[in-house]
């Protein structure tokens, strides 16, 4: 839907009108925010995970309050699976994360790079377990 | 005399050199120990100073002075090396077996002027750009990068005699392409390439070595390795057993260390196989991405061409039967046929119509007119796979008064959300003050046939234009200075 709106935009103003997009100098600083939140939230993420079963956190010093152990997230849980998926939207859905996450093991960023092999680890595991499995 | 037409393949695990003869055909020119593909590792001699490269790198010597698969480290601008107080980016030790090749098959086929060198499909610029400098560094002059399954298709092709719609699929040390293309008679066009990092031959080799370090634990009680040194014995010892179980159903082999004693392993192709499903599955996918890519069903496919060692394995070849329905072809030797497409490619690259192998951007917030609604998204605007060379253009507006500056961020990446997208460059435009808001601001990418990329943005209401060619930042991107002085440095190491 949205890239139709575009393309008829860009029929109706034929001299160039550009679609109404704004300024990237406005983008690089809305960048850095969506950046510094998404640090703040997998910060929280990680002190939730670590958080024992009375609800304590790590202390400031980094050592562990209590000896709770990190809880991880499944491969169902990473690849975002939903009840009532068929295996064709598995599939499907497992295709568009398949793209995402292999470019993503090519960037130039080593979180990045970590993040996305983990990814594709969970894909094939659910693929495995989900649709291979099925059409055995 | 210098050689006309020469063909690198600097890959992760061998490389090799290639000329295109005068009755037109490609032949490998062997090092001057006699190998055809020499291992890409390079050792740095305490005693003496002088560089190994190759098999005498690779099997003998501290490990710990000894570096391989230094191509896997090609896109990092942060990776350093460091021997005897000298630092080592990538491309510097890339330049040390390009150097070896370039002086021991210069003797053999006389001097060598301009040369191909092959890169994966799935390099970004700073890989291509390492590996051009790495040239630069061992006296090579660079008439053309071009994709590894395109030289191993063009070799194909050739070879073979054959036309149609082809699938390559090659497996090497380090990494995984898959080109789709199509040859109709002189001409090839590439209607696709997808591409996937650590995932080759190394890897598995890893995998084995987690099984026999298991196996040795169980019998023994004790770690397999404890140094580098032990570690790289099994590592090779693995290899050659994953080597064997592509002719034979089981190896035994005995494994040990000087402390804790020997035990015998037994690995079947099934428990190799069962170990690396999940690297063989992503390969898989891989290949139906680039189905789907290119808008094609296997039964779309009239050759499957098998390129790489590592599509050696048996696996490999069953999974590309069962999803197009008939058995993939290699053209002879598996590991030479990327640098024998090279020297062909050098005299017939014109021939070679390719495409980008990315897609290039900049960071924009969207607005949906109907709607109102903001997104922050990554704006293509070279979507990949665009026949190259190209140049494409996208028009902004700004949406503040009276800004300053206007800045573009340059992405590398094909997805719309930013998270998944490299920022590989920035413009900065500075414009007069008193703007009003709605200014239009055009970004033009053009790409070349080496695929690189230049930007340029205009500002359409101050006249005013900038225009860069990517640089990267980081310890290990070197300067073009930096570069010249390596070459001078490295002309003057003994390598051997």
């Amino acid at each position: 839907m949205f890239r139709k709106v575009l393309a008829e935009i860009g029929k109706v103003f034929s001299t160039g009108k550009p679609i109404s997009t704004k300024s990237t100098s406005s983008a690089s600083a809305r960048y850095e925010e969506m950046q510094a939140k998404e640090k703040r939230e997998a910060a929280e993420s990680k002190r939730a995970e670590s958080t024992d079963a009375k609800g304590n956190t790590p202390s400031a010093s980094g050592k562990r309050k209590s000896q709770a152990p990190v809880v991880t997230k499944s491969a169902e849980e990473l690849c975002g699976l939903e009840d009532g998926m068929t295996v064709d939207d598995l599939r499907e859905h497992l295709k568009l994360l398949y793209r995402r996450h292999n470019r993503a093991a090519s960037s130039l960023d080593e979180d990045k790079r970590i993040e996305s092999n983990a990814m594709l680890d969970a894909i094939v595991e659910v693929r495995q377990r989900y649709i291979d499995k099925a059409i055995d | 005399m210098a050689a006309k037409y020469v063909g690198i393949d600097l890959g992760t695990t061998t490389s090799g050199l290639a000329i295109l003869r005068d009755d037109g055909h490609p032949e490998i020119v062997p090092n001057g120990d006699g190998e055809r593909l020499t291992p890409s590792v390079v050792y740095f001699d305490r005693h003496e100073g002088v560089k190994l490269v190759g098999s005498s790198a690779r099997d003998g010597g501290d490990p710990d002075r000894t570096v391989h698969c230094i191509k896997k480290r090609m896109d990092d601008p942060n990776y350093i090396l460091e021997f005897d107080g000298r630092r080592w980016t990538p491309p510097e030790v890339s330049a040390l077996i390009l150097a070896k090749l370039e002086r021991e098959c210069s003797r053999i086929i006389g001097d060598i002027d301009e040369v191909v060198i092959t890169v994966p499909a799935l390099f970004n610029e700073l890989a291509r750009k390492s590996t051009v400098a790495a040239a630069k560094m061992a006296g090579l002059k660079v008439r053309r990068l071009v994709n590894e399954p395109t030289a191993a298709a063009l070799y194909y092709a050739h070879r073979f005699g054959i036309m149609g719609r082809i699938l390559v699929y090659d497996l090497g040390g380090g990494t995984l392409d898959i080109t789709i293309l199509e040859v109709f008679g002189e001409e090839i066009r590439i209607l696709l390439s997808e591409g996937a990092r650590h995932l080759g031959g190394s890897d598995f080799d890893e995998i084995i070595l987690e099984i026999y370090a298991r196996q040795f634990r169980k019998e023994r009680g004790a770690e397999l390795f404890t140094d580098e040194r032990q570690r790289r014995r099994v590592l090779k010892a693995g290899e050659d057993a994953k080597k064997m179980l592509s002719k034979l159903k089981q190896v035994t082999d005995t494994i040990g260390n000087d402390k804790d004693g020997i035990a015998q392993v037994n690995l079947t192709r099934e428990i190799f196989e069962d170990a690396v499903s999940r690297l063989m599955l992503r390969t898989e996918m891989l290949v139906e991405q680039a189905l789907a890519g290119a808008g094609l069903k296997p039964t779309d496919v009239d050759h499957v061409v098998l390129v790489g060692g590592s599509t050696r394995i048996p696996r490999v070849r069953e999974m590309l039967e069962r999803v197009f329905g008939f058995a993939p072809r290699s053209c002879g030797n598996v590991d030479e046929c990327v640098a024998l497409g090279a020297a062909l490619f050098a005299h017939y690259g014109a021939q070679v119509k390719e495409v980008c192998n990315h897609g290039y951007g900049t960071l924009a917030i969207i607005e949906n007119i109907e709607t109102g609604e903001e997104t922050f998204q990554n704006s293509i605007v070279i979507p990949k796979n665009t026949p190259i060379p190209c140049a494409e253009s996208q028009t902004y507006i700004t949406s503040e008064e009276d800004e300053r500056f206007i800045e573009v961020e340059i992405t590398q990446g094909e997805d719309t959300d930013p998270r998944y997208v490299d920022v590989i460059g920035k413009i900065t435009l500075e414009v007069p003050p008193g703007r009003p808001a709605g200014c239009e601001v055009t970004v033009t990418y053009s790409y070349d046939e080496n695929q690189r990329v230049r930007a340029l943005v205009h500002d359409k209401e101050s006249g005013r234009s900038q225009d860069i060619a990517i640089n990267y930042k980081g310890e290990g991107v070197l300067s073009d200075k930096q570069v010249e002085e390596t070459a001078a440095f490295i002309s003057t190491l003994r390598i051997e």
